[in-house]
């Protein structure tokens, strides 16, 4: 277990590293990316671009200027160059409305998912699983800012029923923010139901074949308790590992397309916003704090599939 | 999908898995109806020229604002003063309507759907290159070229797909791509392609590295390598048809996941650049207009979501008839009791 752990961070720290150095990288190569040039402004002369690119340290060697501001990441010092407001504390802002929609979104998902996953394979080739079938792979093909836009338009604009976008801060008006973030969860739930559907049904048609549910069985269980205990047990192991990683694909701004059609200001908006800016700083964080939670949540997933099922060892 | 054919020439001793997967597929209706749903839609966007010169008599560019059409005897202005666009006609012009600089939608959305379809597939075809050349060279050589390859992998794959997408595409967008051989300008359709590519290759990669390395230590590479072939030559001639049944299903889903990431990178910025349409540039153009103009939503979005339907539904039924045990889960369902569990598989 510690050695495993071990091997983890240790991968982890490569993982960061490599995407930090990439990022960094990428914004030094691409024209037009010089920060102190844009900085200064579109009237500077020259003298004044070159006082910005040496005040900010852009004049110093490429290693020197990523260690800076790695070091700057590191310490909660680092400022965007654009608004030169700090970056931590904007992704501190932005985080409630993304971890809001994230927890809403992924306990709908889960929950529906589970429910229409398992009725499609209790049901296997009858007419209830064709139907899901059908509906699973209809909502796995719709891009969820086509649905946003739709809801907006149908529920918000002509019913008046929920409100357009925005988000309302769940301490100072709890149904606000229920009603406000509605519409984004099942925008965003949609195709998330219908992929963990369709693992479901597979991964419990496969479980139902396996010897110790014939076992089961054979010792006179109901089969409403073979399912439960036997069969769900195992079958819901992919599904956790698949939750756990798109939940932190979310919690790092993966959710970019919905945050900016209900304009909820979260982290994948300020990523966006930054990269359109070629603001270097907030992208770099941002793209550690995805990096951050998908190896974090992939190792907590990696240690609940062995409380689950005992036959996997904590090995690589 | 390689029609496998029937063995005429050979003697009637068995029949080969492509062909039993070929008559799986060709028995489920469902599948292939979609498929040809894909198709359909496939052809009329590469008609698009025609439709344009001989029904709408405009090209995808082409503004209308200030003019007047006739629908049914009336008058009826293309944008009104306040800007709202006209809604569908259902007549050879503006068929689907305007959008908000008059140009007619039911042309933009063919010449759309055929950027957006091209960008998919040759979207596919790098992420399918890519996939398996890595896929395979990390699997079967494993030590050093496994590590740095997977590494590489690793760290694609810690990005979500939309995220990486929009980050390369704005770098990209400025100044384009210089590869050596190819050189992307800013504005062409590759690059949202060759990003759309790239940014897949780990989520077929990895399944097919831990096919090969169950693969490696089987008889039959052994017994090659003892024949004395070279590596390529066992990459190429005993490791890859053991993978061709997976990488033919990777490429409807990667297909339908290619149109759905081009839709949401263009919408947000970062995919096709004006004034090339698709379906994504559309559908955001649409949606900063409404509460106006709900049909340059639907118009798109309906077009893309029946499009991808059509793959997703085809790979579906291809999945499984190339998986036998696809086929045995049914019967297991049907006589829970009765029947052999499958092998439990040593992963």
């Amino acid at each position: 277990m510690v050695a495993f752990l071990a091997r983890r961070l240790a991968g982890m720290a490569a993982v960061l590293l490599a995407i930090s150095l990439l990022t960094f990288l990428i914004f030094q190569v691409i024209p037009g990316g010089d920060p102190a040039k844009r900085m200064a402004g579109r009237l500077a002369t020259h003298q004044q671009v070159q006082d910005v690119r040496h005040a900010w340290g852009f004049d110093q060697p490429l290693y020197d200027q990523y260690l800076t501001t790695m070091g700057k990441v590191l310490n909660g010092t680092v400022v965007s160059y654009s608004q030169q407001i700090n970056v931590e504390d904007e992704i501190v802002r932005s985080l409630p409305p993304t971890l809001s929609l994230a927890l809403g979104a992924g306990v709908i998902w889960l929950l529906f998912g589970v429910i229409f996953g398992v009725l499609s394979a209790i049901t296997s080739g009858r007419l209830l699983d064709r139907s899901l079938t059908v509906v699973a792979l209809i909502g796995v093909s719709t891009p969820a800012f086509f649905l946003g836009a739709l809801l907006l338009y149908y529920l918000g604009y002509r019913l008046k029923l929920l409100p357009l976008g925005g988000y309302v801060p769940l301490t100072s008006d709890p149904w606000g923010w229920f009603t406000h973030m509605l519409m984004p969860w099942l925008a965003l739930s949609v195709a998330f139901i219908g992929v963990y559907a369709r693992v479901l049904r597979a991964s419990v048609l496969d479980t139902m074949g396996e010897d110790y549910v014939r076992t089961a069985r054979a010792k006179g269980l109901s089969e409403r308790r073979v399912l439960v205990r036997h069969v769900l047990r195992n079958s819901l192991i992919p599904i956790v590992s698949l939750w756990g990683l798109d939940f932190a694909a979310v919690v790092g701004g993966g959710a970019i397309v919905i945050e900016s059609v209900f304009d909820l200001h979260g982290v994948g908006q300020y990523a966006a916003e930054s990269i359109a800016r070629l603001d270097v700083p907030p992208v770099l964080v941002v793209t550690l704090l995805v990096a951050c939670a998908v190896v974090v949540l992939g190792t907590v997933v990696d240690i609940l599939y062995a409380a689950l099922d005992p036959r996997i060892r904590l090995a690589r | 999908m390689t029609a496998p054919r029937p063995g005429t020439k050979s003697p009637p001793a068995g029949r080969g898995p492509w062909l039993l997967a070929w008559r799986r597929l060709a028995r489920s209706r469902t599948a292939l109806a979609f498929g040809g749903l894909f198709l359909g839609v496939a052809v009329l966007c590469l008609l698009a020229p025609v439709y344009a010169h001989r029904v709408a008599h405009t090209g995808p560019n082409e503004n209308h604002i200030t003019e007047t059409i006739k629908i049914g005897g009336k008058n009826e202005e293309v944008t009104s003063p306040t800007g709202v666009p006209i809604g569908p006609t259902w007549h050879s012009r503006f068929f689907l309507g305007a959008d908000a600089n008059g140009r007619d939608v039911a042309v933009r959305l063919l010449y759309g759907g055929r950027n957006s379809l091209e960008i998919g597939a040759v979207a596919t075809l790098i992420t399918m290159l890519l996939a398996v050349l890595i896929g395979t060279f990390a699997g079967y050589f494993g030590g050093l070229t496994d590590g740095l390859l997977s590494r590489l992998l690793d760290v694609i794959w810690a990005f979500p797909p939309v995220l990486l997408g929009v980050a390369l595409g704005v770098a990209l967008a400025v100044g384009g791509l210089d590869l050596g051989v190819v050189k992307l300008t800013s504005g062409s359709l590759l690059l949202p392609a060759f990003i759309i590519g790239v940014v897949f290759v780990p989520y077929v990669a990895r399944p097919l590295r831990g096919q090969v390395l169950s693969l490696r230590g089987r008889e039959f590479i052994d017994a090659a390598r003892v024949q004395g072939r070279g590596h390529l030559r066992i990459l190429a001639g005993e490791l890859l048809p053991n993978l061709t049944s997976t990488i033919v299903v990777f490429v409807p889903l990667m297909l339908a996941n290619a149109i759905l990431l081009e839709a949401g990178l263009s919408y947000l910025g970062a995919g096709v650049q004006d004034p090339n349409p698709s379906w994504g540039t559309m559908l955001a153009e649409g949606i900063r207009l409404t509460p106006g103009a709900i049909h340059l939503v639907l118009a798109p979005g309906l077009m893309l979501v029946i499009a991808v339907l059509g793959v997703n539904v085809f790979g579906d039924g291809l999945r499984d008839a190339l998986d036998p045990r696809a086929v045995h889960r049914a019967i297991v369902m049907r006589s829970p009791r009765g029947t052999q569990p499958p092998a439990l598989e040593g992963s």
